[in-house]
């Protein structure tokens, strides 16, 4: 009989593959461990990209090769989901959806700022400026994608009626308080200095490694969940014959 | 007299929660978030720190009557929705149903209150950008805001089942425990925010 489980697995190292991009192409080769502060002037801005340009440019174009991890990640999710769900798949499918469309940020954004690095002997220092910006805006602003897909994910948990859950239902909550907490960077474009910033000590320092370090929560869980699916579909099986 | 059931019965039901968990898992979100708003308030304080004549003087700026009733408003309200949680374990559902309404109607002058106040800045020209101070102002009370949107949200659903049901069953009365544990956070951090933000400035 065949397992439905038997690529899972693989799909769900799609997160660590993408922590470990986001970390060392996004955050360090693409100096952004903080972001280049939106607080600087334009030439002051451009100056930093132009010492960096070489670094910036593999880095983005790292995490834009790598974002489509976060799709494959969405799908090992969606397919733990599909059990814990039964016959309704609403949540497993918003989850999906969910993660496809944040992997798009994942992609597009980098590849904005890769855009600013493109020309970087002849820009001017207010088009490398916008061009971040706007890079920013994609990266930060549709937090809702991912809010939906670690809400429809936290319910799910929650709904498990198992006398033991497949997944502790301390990281449904977790997931739903991601789901409310991404939101707070949609305060970024008000603020180019501060807190709020996108460099800021809560927009960044807070809500970043929160998203990140709840990415490594849940796919520590999704390895423990697949192997109990497995026995809980072999039994199953073997009830059935 | 009432049969005693079998102690296999007793050790697994067949819709319980974690066989461990017999306080509401609700808990973990409550934990998580107040730490979060602790992070927060602690990246307030310290950057008042440098510049404390200007969040003192802008701080003055706010209006106190707005900040105490809404701290008055949320506590009322907190308290209406303890009762109507009270109720639901004596199984009194009418009592349920008129604490719920009543604490979600006043819930609701924290709405009226905080928007009009937000109007008044804006119209006096005072925004997120006019300074630091006010960008924490808009920026924290604002993230407070969507908890207490979502927590009206929850009440709302709450009441909608409480009218919906017949009798008070676990399902509600565990609804209404893990729905007011939410709503106390939502006046906790509330009962934090007015003095950091609207009375710090003025004490001397």
């Amino acid at each position: 009989m065949n397992n439905p489980y038997q690529f899972v697995r693989l799909c769900a190292w799609g997160g660590p593959g993408l922590l470990f991009i986001s970390l060392f192409f996004w955050a360090i080769l693409g100096h952004n461990l903080p972001p280049i502060s939106p607080g600087l002037d334009a030439q002051a801005f451009a100056d930093v990209v132009r010492a960096n340009a070489d670094q910036i440019r593999i880095g983005m174009l790292g995490l834009t090769m790598g974002g489509v991890l976060y799709m494959v990640w969405g799908l090992a999710i969606t397919k733990v989901m599909e059990p814990l769900e039964g016959r309704s798949n609403v949540l497993s499918t918003l989850q999906m959806w969910g993660a496809g469309m944040t992997s798009m940020f994942f992609i597009i954004a980098p590849a904005i700022w890769l855009a600013s690095t493109f020309r970087i002997e002849t820009a001017s220092s207010e088009t490398i400026q916008v061009l971040h910006d706007v890079g920013w805006m994609l990266f930060d602003i549709t937090v809702p994608t991912a809010s939906i897909q670690f809400a429809a994910f936290g319910v799910c948990i929650l709904s498990d009626r198992r006398r033991v859950p497949v997944i502790p239902k301390w990281v449904a909550w977790i997931g739903i308080y991601e789901a409310v907490g991404l939101l707070i960077l949609a305060l970024m474009p008000f603020f180019r200095t501060g807190a709020f910033a996108r460099d800021g000590a809560i927009n960044f320092w807070i809500v970043f490694p929160a998203f990140f370090g709840y990415m490594v929560i849940v796919s520590i869980y999704l390895f423990k969940a697949i192997p109990k699916l497995e026995a809980e579909e072999a039994a199953q099986g073997q009830a059935k014959t | 007299m009432r049969r005693v059931p079998p102690p296999t019965f007793v050790a697994e039901p067949a819709e319980a929660d974690e066989p461990s968990s017999s306080f509401p898992s609700i808990w973990t979100f409550i934990a998580i978030d107040c730490t979060s708003f602790g992070l927060f308030f602690a990246v307030f304080m310290w950057e008042r720190m440098p510049q404390a004549a200007l969040f003192d003087a802008s701080a003055k700026l706010l209006d106190v009557r707005f900040g105490l009733a809404n701290t008055l408003v949320l506590i009322t309200s907190s308290y209406l929705v303890a009762l109507a949680a009270a109720a639901a374990r004596r199984g009194d559902l009418h009592d349920v149903r008129r604490k719920l309404g009543l604490g979600i109607g006043v819930g609701a002058a924290f709405a009226l209150l905080k928007l009009t106040e937000y109007s008044l800045k804006i119209a006096a020209g005072i925004t997120p950008q006019t300074n630091a101070f006010f960008g924490y102002y808009f920026g924290l009370t604002g993230v407070h805001f969507v908890h207490y949107a979502a927590g009206m949200i929850v009440l709302a659903l709450m009441l909608g089942r409480a009218r919906r049901a017949s009798t008070v069953d676990p399902g509600l009365t565990s609804l209404m425990i893990s729905g007011g544990i939410f709503w106390h956070m939502v006046d906790l951090l509330w009962v934090f925010l007015f003095p950091m933000l609207y009375l710090l400035g003025r004490v001397q």
